[in-house]
C-alpha cells in the first residue's frame, strides 16, 4: 500500500500523467490537430493514424535520445527531421504493402506525420534531454494520449455521420445521418466540445483566461 | 443630471429595452406564420411549433442543469432563462420559418436543439453569442441533411425548382420568370421556405419593425440595394431583362434575411458605418454565392461569414465620427469597384 501511494512521485507515473491527461497532445497542449481533424470520421482510421503516430513518436525519441550527445546543437532541427522523415517513409510503405485499404483511406495524411508538431515538440522538449528509458515511456504515453482523443472522436463522429462503429452498424436505418459530421467542420464540433469537457474534468484551464 | 442605468441595448431612446424588440420581432413574424399555415396546412404548423419548441426545451434544460452543477435548488422559472423576453422564441420561429416545408420533424428538433447549444448557449446565453443562432440551426440543417429539402410546388407541378434553382443551372435562364411578378410578390402559390415566398408581408413586418424603430432599418436597406445595385450590373452587362434583378431582390431569402436576420441586435456591428459595411458585406457575399457557388442561395452563409467579420469593422473611431467626405468617398469607391468586378467575372464565367 504504501508502495503504492509513493508511486505517485516517481518519474514514471509523471511521465505516464504528462502525456495521457496533464498535458495531453490535443486536448492541452492542442497540437496536432490538423490530423485529429481529417482522418477522424472513421473509427478505424484513427486507429490506424494513431498507431502510425505512436510508432513515429517511440522510434524518432528513441533514436534521438541514443545520439542526443553526438547532435551539434545548430543543426538539431535538421537531424530530428532527417530521423522523424525516415519513420514515417517506412510506415507509409509498411500500410501502402499490408493494409491498402486503409492507406488509400488515409491519403495523404500518411505522409503528412512528419508535419505533425507531436512528433517534433517531443523530440525536442523531451528526448534530447532524457536517457533512453524514459524517452521510451514518454513516446509511448504521448502516442496513446493521442491515439485516444482521436478514437473518441472518431466515435462520435461515425455513429452520426455513417451510424455505425468500425463498419458495424449500431444506429437503425431511419436515423437520419448527419452528413455534416462526416466533414471537417463535425470534426470542430466534436473536437471543440471535447477539449471543453475534458479540460473541465481535469481543470486545466489557460492561465489567461481567468486572469 | 440625471443618470440611467440600465442593460444593453444602449440605443438613444428612453424606451428601448429587449423584451419590446422581441416582441415586436414576434408581432412582425407573425403575419408570415399565419401565411404558412394557410399556404402549406398544418404541416407547417407542426414544423414551427418543433422548431421553437426544441429550442425553448434545450436552453430551459441547460440552465437547469447549470444551476444544479453551482448548487443552486431548484426553480421552475429561471433567472438566465430567456422565455420571458421573447429572445429564443423569436430565435426559434424564425429558424422554422427558413426550413421547407416537407423537411421531417426529426430533422427539425436536432437543428434547433444543435443550433442553440452550439451558437447560443456555449457562449454565455443571451447577449454573448458571437453567430445569428437561426442562421447557425439552418446552416446546420442544410449541411447535414441536404438530401432532406424538398419544396412542394402549388402553382406549376412540372416546374419542380424554385426560382433560383433555375438561376443556378444556368446563369441568365429566363425560365425563372416563370412565375410572374405577381407570384414572386404575394408568395402565393410559390415553392420555398415556409415564411421565405411572401415579398409583400415581409415589407409590411419590416415597416412595422421600422416604425417601432426596432431595428435599425440601414441593414436591409444597404443589403437589399447591394444584391440590385449587382445584378443591375449584370443586366446591363449580360444585356438580359428586368426580369434579372427583380427576381434576385425577390426570390429565395433574401428580403426575409435581410429583415429579420441581418438586423440582428447582438451579432451585428454597433456603430451606423460599420453596420453599412456589414450589409454590404452581406450583399456582396450573398450575390457571389448564387452566382458561382454550388448552392442556389447564400444568403444564411453570408450572414455566418459577416458575423466573423463584426470585430474588425466595428472600428472604435467611427463611433462618433459618421459620415465624413472621405468615409463616404472611400466606401463609395469599393462600390464601384465590386461592380466592376462582378461585371468582369460574370462575363469571363458566364
Amino acid at each position: 500500500m504504501k508502495k503504492l501511494i509513493r508511486m505517485r512521485y516517481t518519474k514514471w507515473f509523471n511521465i505516464s500523467r504528462d502525456g495521457l491527461s496533464r498535458n495531453n497532445p490535443i486536448v492541452i497542449s492542442v497540437l496536432g490537430i490538423c490530423s485529429a481533424l481529417a482522418i477522424t470520421n472513421r473509427v478505424d482510421n484513427a486507429l490506424a493514424m494513431g498507431a502510425a503516430v505512436t510508432f513515429v513518436i517511440i522510434g524518432s525519441s528513441l533514436i534521438i535520445s541514443m545520439i542526443r550527445n553526438f547532435i551539434p546543437t545548430r543543426v538539431r532541427m535538421i537531424t530530428y527531421m532527417v530521423v522523424i522523415a525516415g519513420l514515417v517513409i517506412i510506415v507509409q510503405f509498411m500500410l501502402q504493402a499490408f493494409f491498402p485499404d486503409l492507406y488509400s483511406a488515409l491519403g495523404a495524411y500518411v505522409g503528412l506525420i512528419i508535419t505533425n508538431c507531436i512528433v517534433m515538440g517531443r523530440s525536442e522538449a523531451f528526448a534530447a534531454k532524457n536517457p533512453v528509458k524514459f524517452t521510451f515511456f514518454d513516446g509511448l504515453a504521448n502516442g496513446i494520449g493521442y491515439t485516444y482523443v482521436l478514437v473518441l472522436i472518431a466515435i462520435v463522429r461515425e455513429i452520426l455521420a455513417f451510424g455505425t462503429v468500425l463498419n458495424y452498424q449500431i444506429l437503425p436505418d431511419t436515423f437520419p445521418t448527419w452528413q455534416v459530421m462526416a466533414i471537417a467542420p463535425g470534426g470542430f464540433f466534436v473536437l471543440g466540445l471535447l477539449i471543453w469537457v475534458m479540460r473541465d474534468l481535469t481543470k486545466n484551464y489557460d492561465e489567461e483566461a481567468t486572469a | 443630471m440625471e443618470f440611467v442605468t440600465k442593460n444593453s441595448p444602449h440605443l438613444r431612446r428612453p424606451n428601448a429595452n429587449v423584451v419590446r424588440m422581441m416582441r415586436d420581432v414576434a408581432i412582425a413574424l407573425s403575419p408570415l406564420v399565419i401565411f404558412a399555415i394557410h399556404q402549406h396546412g398544418l404541416s407547417a404548423l407542426w414544423i414551427l411549433l418543433v422548431s421553437v419548441v426544441s429550442m425553448v426545451a434545450t436552453e430551459y434544460i441547460y440552465y437547469q442543469i447549470i444551476d444544479k452543477l453551482n448548487g443552486e435548488k431548484f426553480t421552475l422559472n429561471n433567472k438566465s432563462f430567456t422565455v420571458y423576453n421573447f429572445s429564443v422564441v423569436v430565435s426559434g420561429l424564425i429558424y422554422g420559418l427558413t426550413l421547407p416545408d416537407q423537411i421531417p420533424l426529426v430533422i427539425v428538433a436536432i437543428g434547433g436543439i444543435i443550433g442553440v447549444f452550439l451558437a447560443k448557449l456555449i457562449f454565455g446565453g443571451m447577449g454573448q453569442n458571437i453567430f445569428n443562432i437561426a442562421a447557425f440551426a439552418r446552416v446546420f440543417v442544410v449541411l447535414s441533411f441536404g438530401t432532406a429539402l424538398a419544396y412542394t410546388n402549388h402553382v406549376d407541378a412540372d416546374l419542380g425548382a424554385t426560382a433560383l434553382g433555375v438561376l443556378n443551372q444556368d446563369m441568365l435562364n429566363e425560365n425563372a420568370t416563370n412565375y410572374g411578378f405577381w407570384t414572386m410578390f404575394s408568395g402565393i402559390g410559390l415553392p420555398g421556405s415556409l415564411g421565405e415566398t411572401s415579398a409583400l408581408l415581409i415589407l409590411a413586418g419590416g415597416l412595422y419593425l421600422f416604425m417601432r424603430k426596432s431595428f435599425d432599418v440601414f441593414v436591409p436597406l444597404t443589403y437589399v440595394g447591394t444584391v440590385f445595385i449587382l445584378s443591375l450590373a449584370v443586366m446591363f452587362t449580360q444585356d438580359v431583362g428586368f426580369w434579372y434583378p427583380a427576381t434576385h431582390v425577390l426570390a429565395g431569402g433574401l428580403l426575409f434575411g435581410a429583415v429579420f436576420m441581418a438586423t440582428d441586435p447582438i451579432t451585428i456591428p454597433t456603430t451606423r458605418p460599420g453596420r453599412i459595411y456589414f450589409a454590404f458585406g452581406l450583399g456582396v457575399i450573398t450575390f457571389i454565392i448564387r452566382l458561382f457557388g454550388n448552392l442556389p442561395e447564400g444568403v444564411v452563409f453570408a450572414i455566418l461569414i459577416m458575423n466573423m467579420f463584426v470585430p474588425a469593422i466595428d472600428y472604435h473611431k467611427w463611433a462618433t465620427n459618421k459620415f465624413t467626405l472621405k468615409n463616404v468617398s472611400i466606401f463609395t469607391a469599393i462600390v464601384i469597384i465590386t461592380v466592376v468586378l462582378t461585371a468582369v467575372g460574370v462575363h469571363y464565367a458566364g
